[in-house]
């Protein structure tokens, strides 16, 4: 008898008991919708790193009454949210705890909160024009079409990075359809590719079918922030890639579980990119310099 | 504290039956199959590119028979299936092959060139222009490297610093050298590991952004990408080393090299055995 309470303490000791001990900080998730896929994942990617003690809330789970949600929040070290919606939602709670969040899109137009840091879903311009130059050296002249009450800022920035980097920007205020219908022959004629941004001039399906029609008849090519628009033809697609940004989320959490202020702005940049390249597309651009030497930097190659 | 025999025997197997099961969740059971396997893993890159590469090597492998490739996400799967099948070809770091070096029977046959180099240089790079290690310390290093492979490389470019003061560094993890050198222009990083070449890359791409930073700390040589065969002399083996040898030759085969940032493959030549037993002193 005593030989298996040995055997049975020794494999106690091989446990990774760690766990136990190191499970006492608290982090609220409250997720706008655990049922949306790529929410699902930003969640999963916290829970997974399992050293944090978590409660969840799924706002789309009817579920929760406010006293609960309260009760939760009083106790937690950190609140997680994930999306608009569940930001908007502790925004209403009026409570001072820290509060991180993810998967917002333009998270610049949510009203502000103290002791409130994110990371934005969007690559910065820069980052995108980097990877262009480094895979299409030849490229000069990039063309874009926004709408100014949307992306005005934003078309500052990448204007002004675009220069560094050796590139002219050529951007489209678009006030209406029929605007963008006329300006997109005009544009190609200028631009050596056309980069479709996240930017509603350009999001209804009868526009991004003329910028498609468009590029086939100027032969030049699509650059765009998401993967949509690959199996429409776009050449080259780069978004922000999601695992990183939950590292990042998950590096924000620890620094504030260990009593640092970060030192981000409340919405830092996400700074690793996803890559797709539409290797079919790129046969038809014979005149197009492509630097092979590129490749390893591909998540995603369309053959 | 007394225990049945029989709650003993239940609650130990079910204990070893769930840790064992949570641990080998990311190791394949491919090594069942018949196939002659080329397993890969680079902890010099954060890029989730496995898909893409494993078709595109399956694809181009196929040609010469029954060959399959095998790209690996985590460093523990990729060891531990190294340590479990019988032979193989293991396509793994110079850094990591030293650290597997007490297994007898791995034998490294070729090593990567990329610009007619089979070395290479890891640099850190930091945004200031009068850089001092005290700037790094409780701050964030941004790599592409694994976390082992990263930590190793700050200790070998620090080697006078004491290891309280480089545990201090935080690493965050990108896919790319180019993404953890642009993280500097937006202040998400205060340093960047990078290898010497991406950051030549930078200084062709953005001079401006480039003539901000310095280089704060530099490794010794490092030899890049080896092919190693672990229970040399089968006759599949030759072959298949023949095909990754040729694979520079053709534009077919220079295309799937490129996915993994690398020219061609060569012999290794006398010095570079030498570097991987001795180490890097010595070396030019």
């Amino acid at each position: 008898m005593k030989r298996y309470n040995l055997i049975f303490i020794f494999i106690l000791s091989l446990l990774p008991l760690h766990r136990a001990v190191a499970i006492h900080e608290k982090i609220l998730i409250i997720n706008s919708n655990a049922q949306i896929l790529k929410y699902q994942r930003a969640q999963q990617a916290i829970e997974k790193k399992d050293i944090y003690e978590i409660t969840l809330i799924d706002l789309a789970n009817n579920k929760w009454s406010d006293k609960t949600i309260n009760s939760h929040i009083q106790q937690t070290d950190v609140i997680y949210c994930i999306g608009s919606l569940a930001y908007q939602f502790v925004v209403q709670q009026n409570i001072d705890k820290p509060m991180v969040y993810s998967d917002i899109i333009n998270s610049r137009r949510l009203p502000y909160r103290k002791n409130t840091y994110g990371i934005a879903t969007e690559l910065p311009a820069g980052m995108s024009l980097h990877m262009y130059r480094y895979i299409f050296p030849s490229l000069k002249k990039l063309g874009i079409l926004y709408n100014p009450n949307q992306n005005q800022e934003w078309i500052h920035e990448a204007t002004k990075t675009a220069k560094d980097i050796g590139y002219d920007i050529i951007s489209q205020a678009i006030t209406d359809d029929d605007h963008l219908e006329h300006s997109l022959p005009a544009l190609f004629a200028k631009v050596d590719a056309l980069w479709i941004i996240s930017d509603s001039s350009i999001a209804s399906q009868k526009n991004v079918a003329n910028a498609f029609s468009q590029s086939k008849i100027m032969e030049k090519p699509i650059f765009s922030y998401d993967p949509f628009y690959i199996k429409l033809g776009a050449l080259l697609v780069i978004s922000a890639d999601k695992p990183a940004i939950s590292r990042q989320v998950t590096y924000l959490i620890d620094e504030i579980l260990r009593g640092q202020i970060p030192h981000q702005k409340t919405s830092a940049p996400a700074i690793s990119t996803h890559i797709i390249l539409n290797m079919k597309a790129l046969e038809q651009y014979p005149h197009l310099e492509f630097n092979s030497k590129s490749l390893d930097t591909i998540n995603h190659i369309i053959e | 504290m007394i225990f049945s025999s029989r709650f003993i025997f239940l609650i130990s197997f079910l204990l070893l039956f769930f840790y064992s099961g949570t641990s080998f969740s990311k190791t394949d059971s491919t090594h069942f199959s018949a196939d002659y396997k080329i397993y890969f893993y680079n902890p010099e890159s954060n890029i989730n590119n496995f898909r893409s590469l494993k078709t595109a090597f399956d694809l181009y492998l196929s040609q010469f028979g029954a060959f399959q490739f095998q790209p690996f996400e985590q460093k523990k799967a990729f060891e531990k299936m190294l340590q479990s099948v019988p032979y193989g070809i293991f396509l793994l770091s110079s850094w990591q092959y030293k650290t597997l070096i007490s297994q007898k029977n791995l034998t490294p046959v070729l090593i990567a060139v990329v610009d007619g180099k089979s070395v290479q240089k890891k640099v850190l790079i930091i945004k200031s222009l009068q850089p001092t290690f005290e700037m790094l310390k409780g701050k964030t290093v941004a790599t592409s490297g694994d976390e082992a492979y990263s930590r190793n490389l700050l200790q070998e470019m620090f080697p006078q610093q004491p290891v309280s003061a480089l545990s201090t560094i935080k690493l965050i993890f990108v896919p790319t050298d180019i993404n953890a050198l642009i993280s500097l222009h937006y202040g998400m990083a205060r340093a960047a590991l990078s290898s010497e070449s991406s950051f030549k890359k930078l200084q062709r791409i953005n001079p401006k952004l480039s003539k901000q930073l310095s280089i704060l700390g530099k490794s010794q040589q490092k030899l890049r990408t080896l092919v190693v065969v672990k229970q040399k002399g089968l006759a599949l083996q030759e072959k298949i080393i023949n095909v990754l040898l040729n694979m520079g030759k053709t534009k077919q085969g220079k295309e799937k090299l490129r996915l993994l940032g690398i020219d061609e493959w060569r012999p290794l030549n006398l010095l570079e055995h030498k570097q991987l037993i001795f180490g890097e002193e010595g070396v030019p």
